[in-house]
């Protein structure tokens, strides 16, 4: 009796088996999910050419611009956009004159609208850098203005606090009304002030300068056409040898964000690539780590200069590769 | 250093032969305790059923009014089991104390009671016989896999660390084989816990049922006793 059992129970499990390894015999792989990812091809000579844009910035620009208060003399030819950067101190003289008749028409708004109160605001700031050197008439100028001008919004407010008291619960925002206004005014013309109006900024500092006179820098370019740098041939090698020999370095542990090494390795190379002789190690550094990155930084000119996989670099300019020195850092993450 | 990773093959048959000789061990233990096991459940199943039909078609002649001589004639030459077992060892004892005339019935109550306890006793002990592997097997089953698994996770993590590859590909069929070991001991865990307690439960019941029909004849033969001697 326990062999029916036992057989029954062998025989089924015989063939679950054979089932699950005839079954189960290659996992199915999963489909290859392939990422695309955009690349754009650049030569060399445009890579080099590359701007380096404002992390931080969202702007893109059709020209890329680099923050600059001053327009590079050599370049860029004078432009009539210039002289309406207010900032510039020299320039802006001629055009606050014309400006004062424009304050007037704002007074007879005022009796009807409020929106007036703004607008002389702003033309009071350039004035006052004017009085640094422009003559002392602009002075009285804003200041009748704005006598006049914090006089009207408190005749309006008047009217209409007869009804909003009675209709709205509210009584604070109708007593501040009057109170802002007045006080805006107050520090524009206030002539102990005046002196914090004034450009204090060095009149000989050196802007920043670009070809384009910019508040901002880029973020980036949506088109690629930067200002093309000057590409030296050597710059160029020197870019392929590091590109080439980054790809065989393998840093130490432990090394990561260790930017300030820095081995400096000399090395001779055949017409072919080959290394000849001894890469030689030029710096030094009193590091613990350093020992461990220079040699990594020797085997990577090892390996990459070997007869089986030679450093590629065009064979015209062989004089500027013969006898090669670099710089090996740690390349920022 | 073959940076490639070499093609492993996914197979059942590969990942066992791939295991470390103490996973493989686990899995072949496994695999015979999950065979023991469905032996003794279908072996128990069968038991259980039979003794059930058994217990029916003894209890319906017991009560058809046929005279207890005659169904111990009718038995008595048989190999029995269960009821029919208490029955005749009952008669065999109530035999002996009449016969050549011997009056031995001053205690033969309590001997028929003795050897009505000794004989269910017997019988729930066959019943019950090989349930206990099932518990254990239910029970430690999983361990059993859980260690295979530890073990070959922590082999294949030594080996990630030799080889200093951390990629999926590397990883991936050491923990494979692994888990395969857990597979297999719930493969034979789950069954066997499974069956223990539904096993269990109708050796409870067919032994009460024993034990009623044990009460029922020996007040029967109480009865026929108080009638000869009175």
């Amino acid at each position: 009796m326990p062999n029916t059992g036992t057989v029954v129970s062998s025989v089924a499990h015989v063939a679950v088996l054979a089932y699950a390894v005839v079954g189960f015999s290659s996992a199915k792989p999963y489909e290859p999910t392939m990422e695309s990812v955009a690349v754009e091809v650049l030569t060399p000579s445009e890579f080099d050419a590359l701007t380096k844009g404002d992390r931080n910035s969202k702007k893109v620009a059709d020209t890329p611009k680099v923050a600059a208060k001053k327009v590079e003399p050599v370049e860029a030819e004078p432009k009539p956009a210039l002289p309406e950067k207010k900032e510039n101190v020299e320039a802006t003289q001629p055009p606050p004159e014309p400006k004062p008749p424009e304050p007037a028409p704002p007074e007879p708004k005022k009796a009807e609208a409020p929106p007036p109160p703004p607008e002389p605001k702003p033309e009071p700031k350039p004035e006052p850098p004017k009085q640094a050197e422009a003559p002392p008439p602009p002075e009285p100028k804003p200041a009748p203005k704005q006598a006049e001008a914090p006089k009207p919004p408190e005749k309006k407010p008047e009217p209409k606090k007869e009804d909003p008291i009675q209709k709205v619960l509210d009584r604070k925002p109708e007593p501040k009304k009057p109170e802002r206004k007045p006080e805006k005014p107050q520090p524009k013309f206030d002539p102990t002030k005046i002196a914090s109006l004034i450009d204090k900024r060095d009149p000989g500092r050196t802007p920043q300068a670009a070809a384009q006179a910019s508040d901002v820098t880029t973020a980036g370019v949506s088109r690629g056409t930067a200002s093309q740098l000057q590409l030296t041939r050597s710059s160029m090698l020197g870019n392929m040898i590091r590109e080439q020999l980054y790809n065989c370095w393998n840093p130490p542990v432990g090394t990561e964000g260790m930017r300030d090494l820095m081995a400096t390795i000399e090395f001779n190379l055949t017409q072919q690539g080959v290394l000849v002789g001894q890469p030689r190690l030029q710096s030094s550094s009193s590091n613990p780590a350093f020992q461990a990155f220079a040699d990594s930084a020797m085997r990577a000119v090892h390996s990459c200069t070997q007869t089986s996989r030679p450093l590629r670099l065009p064979p015209e300019d062989y004089n500027l590769w013969q006898n090669v020195t670099l710089d090996f850092i740690l390349p920022e993450t | 250093m073959e940076a490639a990773a070499p093609v492993i093959d996914m197979s059942l048959w590969g990942l066992f032969m791939q295991a470390h000789f103490v996973v493989k061990f686990v899995m072949v233990g496994l695999i015979l305790s999950s065979v023991w096991c469905w032996a003794i459940i279908i072996d128990k199943y069968m038991l259980y059923a039979r003794t059930r039909r058994n217990m029916d078609r003894f209890e319906k002649v017991f009560w058809s009014g046929q005279s207890l001589e005659e169904l111990y004639r009718n038995l008595a030459p048989r190999q029995t089991t269960s009821m029919p077992a208490l029955f005749i060892a009952a008669m065999r004892e109530w035999k002996r104390s009449f016969e050549g005339g011997s009056k031995a019935v001053a205690s033969l109550q309590m001997r028929i009671e003795k050897v009505l306890d000794v004989t269910i006793q017997r019988e729930i002990e066959r019943l019950e016989g090989r349930l206990l592997v099932l518990a254990t097997v239910g029970s430690a089953g999983p361990f059993i896999g859980l260690f295979g698994t530890v073990w070959g996770i922590m082999t294949s993590f030594q080996s990630i660390a030799a080889s200093k590859n951390t990629s999926l590909a590397v990883v991936a069929p050491g923990i494979a084989e692994a888990l395969f070991a857990t597979a297999i001991g719930l493969f034979a865990a789950i069954p066997a816990t499974i069956f223990y307690n539904k096993f269990s439960a109708e050796v409870a019941k067919q032994a009460s049922r024993l034990e009623g029909f044990a009460d029922e004849f020996s007040a029967i033969l109480s009865r026929q006793i108080d009638e000869r001697t009175g």
